[in-house]
């Protein structure tokens, strides 16, 4: 299970925004895989494990909105775990990455869980059609739709900050 | 497509999205290749797309700041409170098992002492010999049933039997024509004050049957309604109970 540490915690922190609940939220998924490994029946372990941290988050968005109490500054905020700095950056490369990286989570938590879990996974996390299905437990149909929906909507809500963006999208109106 | 003065874009965002990614048939993909030549919006739609793509695969990895391996004694915790929790539940469907059990046991005795009841001859069922149906009484246009002397007498205060009209006192009649004849020639039979003053107590005896009979069926449908609820109820917590047992 450690070797999917990562990926789970990363889906949970972007679809979350908040490295608390993020961890939280992570070590409830794995006693939850630890519980139910009987259930297992085989395929891609990764995407299993993915499903049950997906299913955990939805849960914590659905409490959250019973409950509103969790900004967004936790993630947006100075020092939070999604801005790692590059060190073959400027200084200035580096801020203005970290400022685009703010920019874009909040574009994803504008986005609806559904989506914006299948954007993380997919084009963040980099899971090919069938793992995001198989994690989702979504057909293929859904998953093209749901990124086609979510990439669009990202692209106008990061059109609004036009003067962060990288050039293709600074040129074009 | 044009509906409306609409007209669709001959490449959806779907489509685009899947383009970009290579998900698109052979022959979609040709399509949509060509169309990109000819349309700027989606030549720069795509752009844009995949630019977002690659900004969103460029975000950093989050790691997390410890570990989430589950420990040993985590481990066991988890499995004490695995056990706890299943204890709770089979002893929650044993007690739901048996008490729906009682419970439909319950209704088949209220269903069988209903049935009881309704055949018992003192309710006027089919097991009394000397009784008459209301509906068979009102067929051959009887006021008073044989037997029922007494009643009637307690009924109109104790009137000695000499009051009673000879009409009334007569043998009943065995077919509907011989009543049909004898009240022809018994026209003044109809107009006795006693007649007035029994009239009302013996028409509202048939309607009291007919209540308690409506009542019975009620008591009947519903207790067996509540056998079929409760031992449906009872049979799927012993199989969620048996279930329990075994994992």
């Amino acid at each position: 299970m450690e070797t999917h540490q990562d990926a789970v915690y990363g889906l949970c922190l972007r679809m979350l925004a908040s490295s608390h609940a993020a961890e939280d939220v992570t070590q409830d998924a794995f006693l939850a895989a630890y519980r139910r490994i009987d259930s297992y029946r085989g395929g891609v372990f990764r995407a299993w494990l993915l499903r049950i941290a997906a299913n955990a988050c939805t849960d914590e968005l659905r409490r959250r909105q019973r409950r509103p109490q969790v900004s967004l500054d936790d993630v947006t905020g100075d020092g939070s775990p999604l801005d790692l700095p590059d060190e073959s950056e400027s200084p200035e490369e580096s801020l203005l990455r970290t400022e685009l990286s703010r920019h874009i989570q909040a574009g994803l938590m504008a986005l609806s869980p559904d989506q914006r879990a299948v954007v993380v996974l997919c084009d963040v996390q980099g899971l090919s059609y069938e793992e995001v299905s198989e994690a989702l437990h979504i057909s293929l149909g859904t998953v093209k739709s749901r990124l086609s929906r979510g990439r669009a909507r990202l692209r106008e809500l990061l059109l609004r900050r036009r003067e962060l963006l990288p050039h293709p999208f600074r040129h074009t109106v | 497509m044009r509906l409306l003065g609409f007209r669709r874009h001959p490449v959806s965002e779907e489509e685009l999205s899947a383009y970009l990614d290579g998900r698109l048939p052979t022959a979609a993909q040709e399509r949509v290749d060509a169309h990109l030549k000819a349309c700027t919006d989606c030549s720069r739609k795509l752009e844009e797309t995949l630019s977002l793509v690659a900004e969103l695969r460029r975000l950093p990895r989050a790691t997390a700041s410890r570990s989430f391996a589950i420990s040993p004694e985590l481990a066991a915790a988890t499995r004490r409170e695995a056990d706890r929790a299943r204890q709770d539940e089979r002893a929650t469907a044993r007690r739901a098992y048996l008490g729906l059990s009682g419970a439909t046991a319950a209704a088949a005795v209220l269903l069988i002492a209903v049935l009881g009841v309704e055949l018992a001859p003192s309710l006027g069922g089919n097991g009394g010999p000397a009784s008459t149906t209301p509906s068979s009484r009102e067929a051959v246009g009887v006021t008073a049933p044989q037997g029922s002397g007494e009643a009637d007498k307690a009924l109109s205060g104790g009137e000695p039997d000499e009051n009673l009209a000879p009409e009334a006192a007569a043998p009943l009649p065995s077919t509907a024509d011989e009543q049909g004849r004898s009240s022809a020639n018994a026209t003044p039979a109809v107009a006795t004050p006693y007649d007035a003053a029994a009239a009302a107590p013996q028409q509202a005896q048939p309607v009291a049957k007919e209540s308690s009979h409506l009542l019975l069926w009620i008591v009947e449908g519903a207790a067996g309604g509540l056998i079929v609820g409760f031992g449906a109820s009872a049979f799927w917590m012993r199989r969620r109970w048996i279930q329990i047992n075994r994992s």
